[in-house]
């Protein structure tokens, strides 16, 4: 490509006027910037590289470098403080593919250098104000799926930008507005598409206080752990997208002068947002938070936790729901001189108490409940970690319902090998009057807390044989190992959830995945997805047999990317891709292969209303997903 | 290596983790005199931003975008930013060896691929008008090969997608230079045969000071049964009339000598057969023929004379006789070109076109002669040319364009035209005070239509045919950041 570049650039050069002097010690470049620390010559000279040439800054201000070049033609720019910037005294450009401009320098012998100092560029670049800030992402996915006469067709092309301005007002004060362009989801010709208002925020970070407002930005979550603000939904959101708001909460220099007077941490913090859109659907929640430390090696925590959601049905009608949560935390850390590092030992507990109301005349309680949680941890110095919690969760609404949670596990973690095992447990005790609506809405979607209209599921797809039974247990593994193939790293993990009604039981569901990522070079790796699911459900009418080639649903990934960081990179594969952009936080995540379950069959919001014919939709996705086999190529570019 | 390009990476995306933007601002205000009832009506004024915007997060990848804000975009009130281009990239080379992969959305430039004799490529053809969106590989090696392949999408209509592939090789210390062309035009109704394809192969070679240039062609439309089945029908007997499309051309041949002047002589052939397609190029079929382009530079005086001459054929066939007959075209290009002393230059031409057709003859006779200054106070054209002479509708065209520099920073440019033929005579002034507010901003205040002219002056078919005056005021500032 640079050669084409350079090509380019040979046929482009015309009559030059140029701003460089030559010597007996080569070609001096000149950059006038008073306010840059540091200035790079890069060009076709030093193959663009951006820390070969540095440039020196003499006593007038001006930044020099003299080079010895061989006769020929140069493209080049100069990079002041991470900015690219043309020669403007140079009026020979060329545009560099790229919507800007390379300065072209034409050296073939002494007497082929012009100066004229008075001679501008042509076009001039933008020296942006320091204060003004460009963050984002962009991403481009190319999908070519095989039709029915067996050719692979080009999908639209998906190009995705997120485009975020930053603006630093002084050091305590930014703001930050992300504007979005995606040609798919505005569902209309690329030339039609336009720059779209995303998100927002505000941050200010005063003496005592830190305020922020912000505009569906998922950034809150309280750190008790019932989570009743964030923590939302199978894939753990934080609370803040599709809502707008403002938070407050005391700064560090608050903790500190109060830790002064009295020794105990003092942190608190209010929240108050509005739900994006034309219903009044409002959120208050404030946390205080006591920390007492002893001897910096133990610490005992007091939260107290008070959230409030009022929805606005009518101009005499709302519903609220009101949540009181108490928690205490006490931490452990035991040191000793031949340890690698410090074992933590944790306990912790919450209780939750909140009221589901109708406020008309007067206020009318048509759920109450409450949660419990006590858990414990302990991290050994090495590489091990064990964790256990049981929550209770109880409520009253056509009768009184209940369910304990026991949640089990281990991770351990070394250089080459790591396990992660999970067991989660969990027994209902569903009031007979309860139907299959109600029973959804407040045992599984919102998982026991009590919050109704929670807008992210809390069940994920692995545990859909199990609903409506009145236990189930659900056994996560996940192992990684690493090898050295030619002195590359082959990376194996093997993942298998199995879903069962009870420990002894057998599965009804069962995933396994197994994947290799081969690092051929230091950018480029060589990856392989396969995803097997395994159905057990006679309910369901979902038996898989392998032998019959019955609900055998196998999903396979090929992948070729070239890395240049973990948010740069591009990737040529052919199969069922797992790895998808979740559209609500522009994040990557391994659910692509649920997601696209839940799209096509429908499944979340059948289940708002029935179980029945579950199967049925589940085989129909399955079978979409398998035959959805495609070539594709995406690429990332974050900024 | 790599690992020198691991740190390079890391060092330099704190250096490189920043944007550039350049853009272009315009805004138009005018009048227009409508009719002599309502004379000078105020148009709406136009205002258009256009922002690009370059990044480069890291060393070996590259994002582009650009919007514009345009406010006659759907006649709304409120300028929108929309969308306009994008593409994200990826690129990187050692020791010769590269590759560069770029996703890029309604960008024509992607599309473009070193030239071919027979046009095998058009960009505007693939492009979708602008609107094509794909992907772009290129690779290379140290061995002097290349490889460069292509898919797009086109974002309207139903989707059609094309595929593009090049390899280019060049051998023997450049004396022979082949390459390889792959393209296939996928329709969105998804038929097993639904598609264009073509394949050529081009060969370049140099011996001396000759020059040999020879590419060929083989098309298929298999979803066209005329087609498909005209071409089998040629196979056997009459091959260069299938599927076929050849052209070469000889460069290097001159006769004289260093006092005499040199007549250099570049001739050259073509066939495009009549079952030969190409919707994704130059589509020409059915066409035999060939050329011979020459030019004389007159010794020790700045005189260049030049000869074209081209002659082809199209078979037509008779359906009533059964029989096959060839309608001739031919084109005779003579013209010299002077340049006198003190910035003078003068231009004489004369084409002539004789064209056959079932049976009819018709005749295109130009003429044309050009004279122009310039110096550092002003720069004059003046044009003259006369369509189809000794035709009934022949017309007599003359422009001028004088361009007057009043100071450092104020121009005036002035262009006029008129139009004489059997049955009117049209004219078009136009005129502009120009004022330059240094290298990135232009202030304009004109007057008369700008377009008549603009590409060619008395070439500029559209005037010569139905151009005429009108009488328009425009202001116009421009700003590029």
């Amino acid at each position: 490509m640079r050669k084409i570049k350079l090509v380019s650039v040979l046929l482009l050069i015309t009559s030059v006027l140029y701003p460089l002097k030559i010597t007996d010690s080569g070609i001096i470049f000149e950059h006038e910037d008073n306010n840059a620390n540091s200035v790079y010559l890069v060009g076709t000279m030093n193959d663009w590289d951006t820390t070969a040439t540095p440039m020196n800054k003499d006593e007038d201000g001006i930044w020099r470098v003299s080079l010895k070049l061989n006769y020929g033609d140069y493209a080049y720019k100069f990079m002041a403080d991470g900015n690219w910037a043309i020669d403007e005294y140079n009026s020979s450009i060329e545009d560099d593919g790229y919507g800007g401009s390379n300065s072209i320098v034409s050296f073939y012998g002494k007497n082929s250098l012009k100066i004229d100092k008075k001679n501008k560029a042509k076009s001039i670049q933008s020296s942006f104000n320091p204060k003004v800030y460009f963050k984002g992402q962009y991403f481009s996915q190319n999908n070519f799926q095989e039709n029915n006469s067996n050719q692979y067709m080009l999908d639209k092309p998906e190009h995705d930008l997120n485009f975020g301005i930053q603006v630093k007002f002084n050091s305590d004060f930014e703001a930050y507005t992300l504007f979005n362009v995606n040609n798919i989801k505005e569902g209309t010709d690329m030339w039609k598409t336009h720059f779209n208002y995303k998100r927002s925020m505000f941050k200010l970070n005063a003496d005592y206080i830190d305020i922020i407002a912000f505009d569906n930005m998922g950034i809150f979550s309280f750190d008790s752990p019932l989570n009743i603000i964030g923590d939302i939904g199978y894939n753990n959101y934080d609370f803040g997208f599709n809502y707008s708001g403002v938070s407050a909460q005391t700064s560090s220099l608050f903790t500190d002068n109060f830790l002064s007077i009295i020794p105990i941490e003092i942190y608190g913090k209010v929240l108050l947002a509005d739900k994006v859109g034309f219903t009044e659907d409002d959120v208050s929640a404030s946390r205080i938070r006591l920390t007492k430390s002893f001897s910096n090696k133990n610490k005992l925590i007091l939260g107290l936790s008070h959230y409030k959601y009022t929805t606005n049905l009518s101009d005499q009608f709302y519903q609220e729901h009101d949540n009181f949560s108490y928690d205490i935390r006490f931490y452990k850390q035991i040191q000793k001189s031949n340890w690698k590092d410090s074992m933590i030992f944790s306990l912790s507990s919450e209780f939750s108490q909140y009221e589901n109301s109708d406020i008309t005349s007067f206020k009318n309680i048509w759920m109450s409940g409450y949660n419990f949680y006590l858990g414990s941890s302990l991290k050994f110095p090495a590489a091990l970690k064990v964790y256990g919690n049981y929550i209770h969760s109880s409520f009253d609404i056509s009768g009184s319902s209940s369910v304990d949670k026991i949640n089990l596990g281990l991770n351990y973690s070394s250089e080459r090998f790591s396990w992660n095992v999970g067991l989660n447990h969990w027994e209902n005790n569903i009031s007979d009057s309860l139907g299959w609506v109600d029973y959804y809405k407040y045992f599984e979607k919102s998982g026991g807390n009590g919050r109704w209209y929670q807008e992210y599921s809390e069940t994920s797809f692995e545990k859909y044989t199990l609903l409506g039974y009145d236990k189930g247990v659900l056994l996560n593994s996940k192992i990684s190992y690493t090898f050295n193939l030619f002195k590359k790293s082959l990376k194996t993990v093997l993942i298998n959830t199995f879903a069962k009604q009870g420990l002894l039981t057998n599965p009804k569901y069962i995933e396994n995945i197994f994947i290799i990522e081969y690092e051929l070079s230091d950018v480029w790796m060589l990856k392989y997805d396969l995803r097997i699911p395994y159905y057990n459900d006679s309910f369901l009418g979902l038996e898989t047999d392998f032998t019959d080639n019955k609900d055998v649903f196998i999903d396979e990934y090929f992948e070729l990317s070239y890395n240049i960081s973990s948010d740069i990179w591009v990737s040529f594969g052919y199969g069922i891709n797992p790895f998808s952009m979740d559209n609500l936080t522009d994040k990557f995540h391994y659910k692509g292969r649920e997601e696209y379950l839940d799209s096509v069959g429908g499944l979340p919001s059948h289940l708002d209303l029935y179980y029945g014919g579950l199967g049925a939709k589940i085989r129909q996705a399955e079978d979409s997903l398998m035959n959805n086999k495609m070539i594709l190529m995406r690429a990332i570019i974050k900024f | 290596m790599n690992k020198i390009f691991y740190i390079l990476s890391i060092s330099t995306s704190l250096l490189l983790s920043s944007i550039n933007m350049e853009g272009f601002y315009e805004g138009q205000f005018g009048r227009g005199y409508e009719s002599d009832f309502f004379d000078w009506n105020i148009w709406d004024p136009n205002y258009y931003l256009e922002t690009r915007i370059n990044g480069s997060p890291t060393y070996g990848s590259n994002f582009y975008i650009k919007f514009y804000a345009d406010k006659d975009y759907s006649r709304s009130q409120r300028p929108l930013a929309v969308f306009s281009e994008g593409n994200i990239e990826f690129r990187n080379e050692i020791n010769g060896n590269g590759f560069s992969s770029v996703f890029f959305s309604r960008e024509s430039r992607h599309f473009w691929i070193d030239g071919s004799m027979l046009g095998i490529i058009n960009t505007s053809s693939v492009n979708n008008d602008g609107n094509g969106q794909g992907g772009r590989f290129d690779l290379w090696h140290r061995s002097n090969g290349s490889l460069t392949y292509v898919f797009s999408d086109f974002s309207q209509g139903e989707g059609d997608d094309i595929h593009l592939l090049r390899y280019r090789q060049s051998l023997f210390k450049n004396k022979l230079n082949t390459g390889l062309f792959f393209q296939r035009k996928l329709y969105s109704s998804g038929g097993e045969l639904d598609y264009n394809q073509v394949i050529a192969n081009d060969i370049k070679v140099s011996f001396g000071r000759f020059y040999f240039t020879s590419e060929v062609a083989l098309s298929a439309v298999p979803s066209d049964s005329i087609i498909t089945q005209l071409a089998e029908s040629y196979q056997k007997e009459k091959f260069l009339k299938s599927n076929v499309a050849i052209k070469s051309e000889l460069r290097g041949i001159r006769f004289g000598g260093v006092k005499s002047g040199y007549w250099f002589i570049n001739p050259g052939l073509f066939s495009y057969g009549d079952a030969y397609r190409n919707y994704m190029g130059d589509n020409q079929y059915n066409r035999h023929g060939y050329w011979i382009n020459s030019y004389y530079l007159v010794p020790q005086r700045a005189i260049t004379v030049v000869l074209n001459y081209s002659r082809y054929s199209k078979m037509i066939p008779d359906s009533t006789l059964d029989v096959e007959t060839y309608d001739p075209t031919t084109n005779l290009y003579s013209e010299m070109y002077v340049e006198f002393i003190n910035g003078f230059k003068g231009k004489v031409a004369f084409n002539k076109k004789d064209e056959v057709w079932q049976g009819s003859e018709y005749k295109h006779y130009d003429f044309f002669t050009e004279l122009s200054v310039e110096n550092k106070l002003a720069k004059l054209l003046a044009q003259f040319k006369i369509k189809d002479l000794g035709e009934t509708w022949e017309k007599h065209i003359v422009g001028i364009e004088l361009s007057v520099n009043l100071a450092e920073k104020w121009r005036i440019f002035t262009r006029g035209l008129v139009t004489n033929d059997r049955v009117s005579a049209r004219y078009s002034f136009f005129t502009e005070l120009q004022y330059r507010t240094g290298g990135n901003a232009e202030l304009y205040l004109q007057y008369g239509p700008s377009y008549w002219g603009q590409y060619g002056l008395v070439n500029d078919d559209g005037f010569a045919s139905s151009g005429s005056m009108k009488k328009e005021l425009r202001l116009i500032i421009k700003g590029w950041f």
